[in-house]
């Protein structure tokens, strides 16, 4: 059965490194250069599924954060702490990818836009959500405030979202793109989100195994407890 | 540098960073796979 599921995770993370590959090799070779902008242009086939991603990730962090609140099954932190980690690593490359490309179009690497300053806020939110769980001590305690927490940090999501159209913003709010180039975009989709799929189930795991250690471990602490007790 | 400088910046940071934290995860259970061998 081990042995079965290892073949599989080995052939999933195949199949995300190939996609990683070829996705490369079309932004290389296949998609055509874009006039305006130059080369630069380039990164957006990267920004918008990890963006998306982001946004999908935060979203899991809000239903797993209600599934807390209303059932109070420790699962439901599992995934909603793996999700707000891979929340963070995504959207610390909308970040950087969106600095680089500023970099270049604009010539700095940072304006206060709207949609840039509410994509770092969120970015805040997801990292103060991943710093403060282990200064919480009890798991249950941990558990509710973090909930609570993943359920307002949500809000900015759709901020983010709607920035460039309730408000002026420097950030492009659509691109032109010829058929290599879509195809390029949509292409990209599949690699990000495998491996978005891939490490929140992977970290999911890891938290459940983790608590299980944890329990374990108290648990034989306890019995190592009773048993000096029951000596003396 | 140039605007194709930038671009390949922001590629290989980005590819950088998610085979870091996909092989972090991998390592947290290869670990928990390691204690659980020597119990």
């Amino acid at each position: 059965m081990t042995r079965k599921r290892n073949n599989l995770l080995l052939a999933y993370w195949l199949i995300t490194l190939a996609a990683f590959v070829a996705t490369t090799a079309m932004v290389i070779a296949y998609t055509p250069t874009e006039a305006t902008m130059g080369p630069v242009q380039k990164i957006f086939y990267i920004h918008l599924p990890v963006a998306i991603n982001t946004f999908v990730g935060a979203l899991v962090v809000f239903v797993a954060s209600i599934g807390y609140l209303w059932q109070r099954k420790m699962w439901w932190d599992d995934l909603a702490s793996a999700a707000a980690r891979v929340t963070v690593v995504l959207c610390s490359i909308v970040l950087l990818t969106g600095m680089t490309w500023g970099k270049s179009a604009w010539g700095a690497w940072w304006t206060w836009s709207p949609r840039l300053t509410f994509s770092l806020v969120l970015w805040l939110l997801y990292v103060v959500y991943v710093m403060i769980r282990p200064s919480i001590d009890s798991a249950h305690r941990r558990a509710i405030v973090s909930a609570v927490y993943g359920v307002i940090a949500f809000l900015d999501v759709p901020l983010v979202w709607l920035s460039t159209r309730l408000m002026p913003d420097i950030h492009p709010t659509s691109i032109e793109m010829t058929g290599p180039m879509k195809m390029t975009l949509l292409a990209w989709f599949v690699p990000v989100t495998l491996w978005t799929v891939g490490t929140l189930v992977g970290r999911y795991r890891l938290n459940v195994r983790q608590r299980a250690a944890q329990r374990e471990m108290e648990q034989e602490e306890d019995s190592q407890a009773a048993g000096a007790g029951g000596v003396a | 540098m140039t605007s194709e400088h930038y671009a390949v910046l922001g590629y290989v940071v980005s590819l950088i960073i998610l085979a870091g934290y996909g092989l972090k995860v991998y390592v947290g259970h290869r670990r928990l796979n390691h204690r659980d061998g020597h119990k």
